[in-house]
């Protein structure tokens, strides 16, 4: 009653935004009752995407046949070649290890490079330097972040404390960065610079998320987004 | 004694005349089976004979090959040159460049003075070779390091004659293949592409510098009006050479747009290739790696 004196008294046409009001009221209450059924569906098309790419990876051929590499105006459209994936992986990996000597630079890099039988000059593929290790570093602690969590919510039905939940998500986490706590100042500076930072926003968000879904809250509404800015 | 000459002059002319007209000779032809045409500059050449034009272009402007750089480029090919090498950035231990067409030495230069900035004491020793088809430019470019006496730490420079596209190296010998403005000057770019493919260690990264083509039409125009109507005349004031820059202009114009050469990169074998435009695309950075 009170949302149809609210819309007329907004527009001047009653009549039709009388009609107007019932149909938004009536589309909420249905939406209400489908989020669950919404994220239902939005986990189990992540489930087949991710057996889709493991199939495709075991058959091998698929992916590699159209060996197309990156464009220079960074439009990538075409898949990414798997072998160039995985020794960008493993120099970064192996660059992690000379941070705290060199900081999150294209020196530690090409450590790393060395380190893993490719020459120094092998930093080139990562042309934007110090950054891209740091991304690579972020994006494995909210990997095994995750691991953590869904151990954490393995056995349970329902979070019972949901802000200590999100305290210990939080604290593990940040017990991560420990052993690269000398540079990381050098890490938030690089995070922060300007063509770095819709990469690095969107791994906070994406972090930020996670830590939300795991501890209970399974809203997609932006309006009860409270809780990742008390997270932030 | 002078019949006797002249006839012998006939002699060693008739031959040549009947084999060019003669479709029987097979001996002969299969020694020229794969001698299409090919492009210098503007003018239409046989494969076999380009090699050789080039190589007169460059015995004749060794000398005031510098000169005319800085005064074509306005000083320029400098900061392209800087550019290049920070798009290279040798930081790191014992790496191996093979500076290609590397003539006058300023790429390998440049690479030497990169690593002398290199702080860490127990840095192993770099290399470079600087290979050119051209032995003028390779005395040019050893009497330059000479007169620049850098103090190198143990980096080694080498200066070997050779055919970019018959390289003398072992496969895998080298971890930074460099071609700085002579690319475009090889007959078979592919032959030259795939020969940096083989001497690259996996890991390794090939780097190429060269005229492009400019994107925007109207400075297109004017780089074209430059090139055409400037750039000759100068090099017959400062050099006293017209034809060998009527033949640089050119062979600007002939060689592949950036994305061709890209696929031509990437059909050798190279991943991550990407371009970079410098100057509005006048020069293009390209890179590959061989993983």
């Amino acid at each position: 009653m009170g949302l149809r004196y609210v819309v007329v008294l907004m527009s001047g046409d009653w009549t039709v935004m009388y009609f107007k009001g019932i149909r938004l009221m009536q589309a909420l209450v249905k939406a209400n009752e489908t989020f669950d059924d919404f994220r239902a569906r939005e986990e189990k098309k992540e489930q087949e995407y991710v057996k889709q790419q493991q199939a495709s990876v075991a058959t091998g051929t698929s992916s590699s046949s159209h060996v197309d590499t990156f464009s220079s105006t960074s439009n990538d459209q075409q898949a990414p070649d798997p072998d160039v994936e995985r020794a960008k992986e493993m120099i970064l990996d192996a660059a992690l290890a000379f941070v705290q000597s060199h900081g999150w630079s294209k020196q530690a890099i090409a450590k790393g490079a060395e380190t893993v039988n490719y020459p120094s000059v092998s930093h080139g593929l990562f042309p934007r330097g110090g950054i891209e290790l740091v991304h690579h570093f972020y994006k494995q602690c909210n990997l095994k972040l995750i691991d953590y969590l869904k151990q954490e919510t393995a056995d349970l039905e329902r979070v019972p404390n949901p802000s200590e939940f999100a305290r210990k998500a939080i604290e593990y986490r940040l017990r991560l960065l420990e052993p690269y706590l000398k540079y990381w100042p050098q890490a938030l500076g690089l995070m922060a610079l300007p063509p770095n930072a819709p990469h690095s926003l969107a791994n906070v968000l994406t972090l930020v998320d996670d830590i939300c879904y795991y501890a209970g809250d399974r809203s997609v509404d932006p309006s009860s987004a409270h809780k990742p800015p008390l997270i932030h | 004694m002078l019949p006797l000459r002249r006839t012998s002059l006939l002699i060693h002319r008739l031959p040549l005349a009947r084999f060019s007209s003669n479709a029987r000779e097979n001996v002969n032809q299969s020694a020229t089976q794969h001698d299409s045409d090919t492009h210098f500059g503007f003018q239409t050449v046989k494969e076999s004979d380009k090699w050789k034009k080039v190589h007169k272009v460059f015995e004749e402007v060794a000398a005031s090959y510098d000169l005319m750089n800085d005064a074509m480029s306005m000083g320029i090919h400098r900061v392209w040159k800087d550019i290049f090498m920070e798009r290279l950035s040798p930081v790191g231990n014992g790496i191996r460049l093979l500076d290609m067409a590397g003539g006058t030495g300023d790429i390998a230069f440049r690479y030497m003075k990169y690593l002398q900035k290199q702080t860490a004491p127990d840095r192993k020793p770099s290399h470079v070779t600087v290979c050119d088809i051209n032995q003028n430019m390779l005395d040019v470019g050893q009497q330059r390091w000479e007169k620049l006496n850098l103090p190198t730490a143990g980096d080694t420079i080498e200066w070997v004659c050779a055919d970019a596209e018959k390289l003398p190296f072992e496969d895998s010998s080298f971890s930074v293949y460099t071609i700085a403005f002579g690319i475009r000057n090889c007959t078979h770019i592919d032959k030259v592409l795939s020969e940096a493919h083989r001497v690259l260690k996996p890991g390794g990264r090939f780097m190429c510098l060269e005229f492009s083509h400019v994107n925007n039409e109207y400075l297109k125009w004017v780089y074209d009006q430059y090139s055409f109507q400037v750039i000759p005349p100068m090099g017959q004031i400062l050099a006293n050479q017209w034809q060998p820059y009527q033949y640089l202009v050119e062979s600007i114009r002939k060689f592949p747009q950036q994305n061709e050469f890209k696929t031509m990169i990437q059909n050798a074998g190279f991943k991550c290739v990407e371009y970079e435009n410098l100057t509005f695309g006048v020069v293009a950075i390209h890179s590959g790696f061989k993983l």
